[in-house]
């Protein structure tokens, strides 16, 4: 028996050897994986970076090396580090940087192709990110999902399921400083309203003031969680003609407005509502003393929708009276840049201004050429980010709370589909190449129809779930601003 | 057992030749993967084992006769067991016969677009739980594992959960054993599970009892199963139903529930609009229009396949009176939020043979976002192809990748893989590549989604040699009495450039040169042949004698457009 175990053990020992690389060639050339995770800056509290291999190899060994730590995987086309193994090389190998050599038997031959840096970061990522799953139609939906996901892990909870508030859309599902106490999203819908959560409670109000046309659209919280505000649009769809153009979006109005949460009010001021200028994308500076918005002249539309282009603007906050300032800058004029602005998203320690930048329009995700782009706002400086950007469009984004991480959804892939990547901003304020989210499949991407809208990191998950958001949908009625 | 080989065969020739475009429709709606994720993806819903397998055997219904065979052979199955169970469970005699009845239930719902194979999956493997718990010989291991299995019952099959507990209910009641009054307890932890797992599942109210059924009709057949079950409960039914002699008058019956169901059940009119898309999608454009002259049916989507298909062939304004036209509500389908999921679906075809990719991507996205489970392989394969066409390889490689781990579109898709490789964008080195995109806009400008006279003058405009937007753009006033914009397009497009006017072009122009008091010269320039102004002058002869009547003018003018132009009713919606 002993002698039968021992022969066994052989020859799976044998086995084994069979599928080691033997006749190895070496390659200069990258390995051609899947999400492209080489040569990165990862946070030491990411999941697994598991990735495959497309050209379909028949095994794979992929060795990870660093000062402290060194291990092997394997595996047929797709490698999934194991997740104890992965967290352990993390947490030794904080601000180092770790060698990744790939060799993969393809067409019976073994390569060995150049090998490749992760720089693990000692600084961590907010270990919460929610997204809105949404295909990327128009004018019509059917499932919608608030998701918040694990970077640390796998794990995807569900904040808001469509399914169980009659088909409605939902959207924007922002945090107050990247904390879960406070909290805001858009559920559309018969008995739908704005969901807050504040002070332990979920409410719904309708953001639509007296004096408003339309409920609250983009917008964003003022550090105290008081405050918020938001653009109110008037939004139009229209389609392009040429090839895969696809959607524009523009508003024919919209106006700026404060909302306070504890009076439960809607105020705002001829500054930044008025028929004259468009005014959107509103977000407070770090410090809640000013608010910077993108605003352009009103055009004839749809005919000069080439010509529309949104400067950056800033005006005050008055926090003791909760209303605008009463004086505007121009801080990045669209005729200079030649470029329309959106999206403004203020770093929370006050010393960046991430945006996007499109050739005209208000709407980037659907424009190709979109980019982000970096203001220091201290210099002035409007650093290109060449490293961040992509062919395809870059847009919405969000900071960590340390404001050394941010994350934004990119189409890189194929133009239709977003996903969130991640770039770090280093103590000189260099962003590196940015990685797309893991998944503990790698081909996940692969199959799925999914656009991910919105990415919005958080330092904890929220407490509140699908099914708390359908009880609210039909059983809470809604609170009325004035 | 020659009763279930009739029926397997009456089974297979009705959903071959009577029924078949349902079944490729349905195959048509979903997308079925061999990969790990897919596979796991399932258990994101109750009914997971159901679901896998009726989708699993649905992507068979892309063959033809692959759908009439599996859901033949499903019934046949679903029979049998019925038929043990019903002798399990206390019936005499004659199992077989009665456990007819859900069989009937079953094929006419699967007449139905939205009854799924996953319900009849569901049921059938409730049937075969439920005939491993008899097969287990000590009653209370039976009962503590029938008790410990039921949320896997409910996470496997479930509303046949439901079936199972009812049968045990039954069953246990039947032996009159200790644990007869067990069975109720089954039935309570049945009701309470679902409201357990509604919050994992994240599902209504409604979809937590019904899923993977799609309404109350889908619980037909598990009804009647359960009702014949109750039945033979009593002695009287028992022996009434043992008796010979009533067995024909039962058949009888059954042939009658069976036909009336299948006549008030089956849409064969919805049948007819899906044979139009299905021969449409399958490119047998010739058939479409055969269809199209044997159906003869005033529907908007038949009208809508028919002018394709017509203009497929160069020939929509040659034959566009022929058919039922509802103004040009024929020409488009519309997309937005009041349009029903079918008319989304059907909708993508006209652009996509038009040249227009960017409406044709878009309609075919949203046609995705309203399948059953948010993925159709032909919407895949026909977004692909845009994709290739617009020259957006990664697009067009991520949809194709997504066709490789099919059964069915795996080759097709690997051609347009290689097709993709070859493409250098500057010239296409395949004809059909190369005749898609010739038809290409190439202008930019903004439209609404339902301005079509505008997308069809570009079309026309970056490619004068595309006559199907020509015709489009002719027919669509036409169609809509915009006489003055047709004169003008006519002038700007088509004036002097037809070696052949079509009719109802000729038609059309001399209302206008008539009212206009056009000179003959003016007419002339137009080349209208002289048979066309005789017969209008006639036309207009009888038109002013009899003061327009209708009746009149039907006969000899009925299919031209002087007749539509006179008395086809526009009503504004």
């Amino acid at each position: 028996m002993k002698n039968q175990l021992y022969y066994i053990l052989l020859l799976l020992l044998a086995l084994a050897g069979c599928n080691r690389p033997s006749d190895v060639q070496e390659s200069k050339e990258l390995p051609p994986i899947y999400p492209d995770y080489t040569d990165i800056t990862i946070p030491c509290n990411i999941a697994p970076l598991n990735f495959l291999l497309r050209n379909e190899p028949q095994s794979v060994e992929v060795s990870v090396k660093g000062p402290n730590t060194e291990f092997v995987v394997y595996g047929n086309s797709k490698i999934q580090f194991p997740e104890k193994t992965w967290r352990t090389m993390l947490e030794t190998e904080k601000g180092n940087s770790i060698t990744v050599k790939v060799i993969a038997k393809v067409n019976g031959h073994w390569i060995s192709y150049s090998s490749f840096k992760w720089k693990v970061s000692a600084d961590k990522i907010d270990p919460y990110l929610s997204y809105r799953r949404i295909e990327p139609g128009y004018e019509v939906w059917n499932k919608i999902q608030l998701c918040q996901r694990n970077l640390e892990n796998f794990t995807e909870e569900v904040l808001a399921d469509n399914n169980l508030t009659d088909g409605s859309c939902m959207n924007c599902h922002i945090y107050n400083q990247n904390q879960k106490n406070t909290s805001l999203f858009h559920l559309r819908g018969k008995e739908g309203g704005t969901v807050l959560k504040r002070n332990g409670k979920l409410r719904k109000l309708n953001t639509k003031g007296k004096n408003s046309f339309a409920p609250a659209v983009y917008g964003a919280f003022h550090p105290s969680g008081q405050f918020a505000v938001f653009s109110q649009n008037t939004i139009i769809p229209e389609f392009h003609t040429y090839r895969n153009e696809r959607l524009e979006v523009y508003d024919t109005e919209s106006d700026l407005v404060i909302l306070d949460f504890d009076h439960n009010t809607v105020t705002s001021t001829s500054l930044v509502s008025g028929k004259e200028t468009l005014e959107t994308f509103p977000v407070f500076s770090a410090d809640g003393k000013s608010i910077y918005y993108c605003a352009a002249p009103r055009l004839p539309l749809p005919d000069s929708i080439r010509s529309l282009r949104y400067s950056l603007m800033r005006i005050g906050f008055d926090e003791s009276r909760g209303t605008f300032g009463n004086k505007v800058d121009t801080v990045l004029a669209a005729d200079s840049l030649r470029q329309s602005v959106s999206f403004p998203k203020v770093s929370p320690n006050g010393k960046y201004l991430l945006f996007c930048v499109s050739d005209y329009g208000t709407f980037p995700i659907w424009h190709k050429e979109t980019d982000l782009r970096m203001l220091n706002l201290h210099t002035g400086i409007v650093d290109s980010l060449k490293l961040v950007n992509a062919y395809y469009s870059d847009t919405y984004h969000s900071w960590s709370s340390d404001s050394k991480w941010f994350v934004f959804a990119s189409k890189r892939d194929n133009g239709v589909y977003g996903k969130p990547y991640f770039s770090h901003i280093d103590s000189n304020g260099v962003a590196s190449k940015p990685f797309v989210l893991p998944q503990k499949d790698p081909a996940y991407y692969d199959y799925t129809l999914i656009s991910f809208n919105i990415p919005e990191l958080s330092k904890e998950g929220v407490s509140f779930g699908a099914m708390d958001i359908e009880q609210l949908y039909f059983k809470t009625p809604v609170e009325q601003m004035k | 057992m020659g009763l279930v080989a009739l029926f397997a065969i009456a089974c297979i020739v009705f959903f071959l030749f009577y029924y078949p475009y349902h079944l490729f429709f349905k195959e048509q709606m979903q997308l079925f993967l061999f990969t790990s994720d897919y596979s796991l993806s399932y258990l994101y819903k109750p009914a997971a084992l159901s679901c896998y397998l009726g989708d699993f055997f649905t992507q068979f219904f892309y063959l033809r006769g692959g759908g009439p065979v599996v859901i033949s052979f499903t019934l046949c199955l679903e029979w049998l067991l019925i038929s043990y169970v019903l002798k399990k469970t206390g019936t005499e005699k004659n199992a077989l016969l009665y456990a007819f009845f859900p069989i009937v239930a079953e094929w006419i719902l699967h007449c139905g677009l939205s009854y799924s194979l996953s319900s009849t999956v569901s049921l059938l493997l409730s049937l075969v739980f439920f005939v491993g718990y008899t097969w287990i010989n000590k009653r209370w291991l039976a009962i503590c594992l029938a008790i410990l299995l039921q949320p896997l019952l409910y996470m496997l099959t479930g509303s046949g959960l439901f079936v199972f507990n009812l049968l045990l209910l039954f069953y246990e009641y039947g032996h009159k054993g200790k644990f007869k009054e067990v069975g109720y307890l089954f039935l309570l932890v049945g009701f309470i599970l679902p409201l357990l797992f509604r919050s994992t599942y994240l599902l209504t109210f409604e979809q937590a009892y019904f899923y993977p059924h799609k309404g109350i009709m889908a619980f037909s057949p598990s009804f009647l199963l359960m009702l014949t079950v109750w039945g033979m409960s009593f002695y009287k039914i028992r022996n009434f139903t043992s008796d010979i002699r009533y067995v024909p008058f039962v058949i009888v019956f059954q042939l009658i529930l069976l036909g009336g169901g299948i006549y008030w059940g089956a849409n064969f009119s919805r049948e007819k609009i899906l044979s139009l898309d299905s021969e449409a999608y399958f490119g047998n454009w010739g058939r479409v229009l055969h269809l199209a002259n044997t159906y003869k049916i005033n529907n908007t989507t038949a009208s809508y396949y028919t002018n394709l298909a017509l203009a497929r062939h160069g020939a929509l304004p040659d034959h566009l009176l022929e058919y039922y036209q509802p103004a040009s509500e024929g020409l488009f389908l519309p997309v937005n939020p009041a349009a029903s999921p079918l008319t989304i679906l059907f909708s993508n075809e006209v652009f996509f043979y038009l040249g227009d990719m960017n409406m044709s991507q878009h309609s075919a996205m949203l046609g995705m976002i309203f399948s059953p489970n948010n993925r159709s392989s032909r919407l895949i394969k026909r977004l692909a192809e845009i994709n290739l066409i617009n020259g957006e390889k990664e697009a067009a490689r991520k949809y194709l990748r997504m066709l490789e781990p099919t059964l069915f579109h795996r080759s097709w898709a690997l051609k347009r893989i290689a097709l993709l490789e070859a493409d250098t964008l500057q010239t296409a080195s395949n004809k059909w590549l190369s005749e898609r995109r010739g038809l290409l806009v190439n202008r930019d400008i903004l439209r609404k989604g339902d301005n079509y006279p505008v997308s069809l003058e570009l079309l026309v405009e970056s490619n004068p040699g595309n006559k199907m937007a020509l015709d489009y753009l002719l027919c669509y006033h036409l169609l809509n009495k915009n006489m003055a914009e047709f004169v003008q397009l006519f002038d700007r497009y088509a004036k002097g450039r037809m070696s052949i006017m079509p009719r109802i072009y000729s038609e059309a122009l001399l209302i206008w040169l008539f009212n206009a008091k056009a000179s003959e010269k003016e007419v002339q320039q137009y080349g209208i042949s002289p048979d066309v102004i005789r017969d209008f002058a006639n036309y207009t002869r009888i038109y002013e004698k009899d003061k327009g009547e209708m009746k009149l003018l039907q006969e000899s003018y009925g299919k031209s457009y002087w007749f539509y132009f006179h008395f086809a009713n526009m009503e504004t919606k």
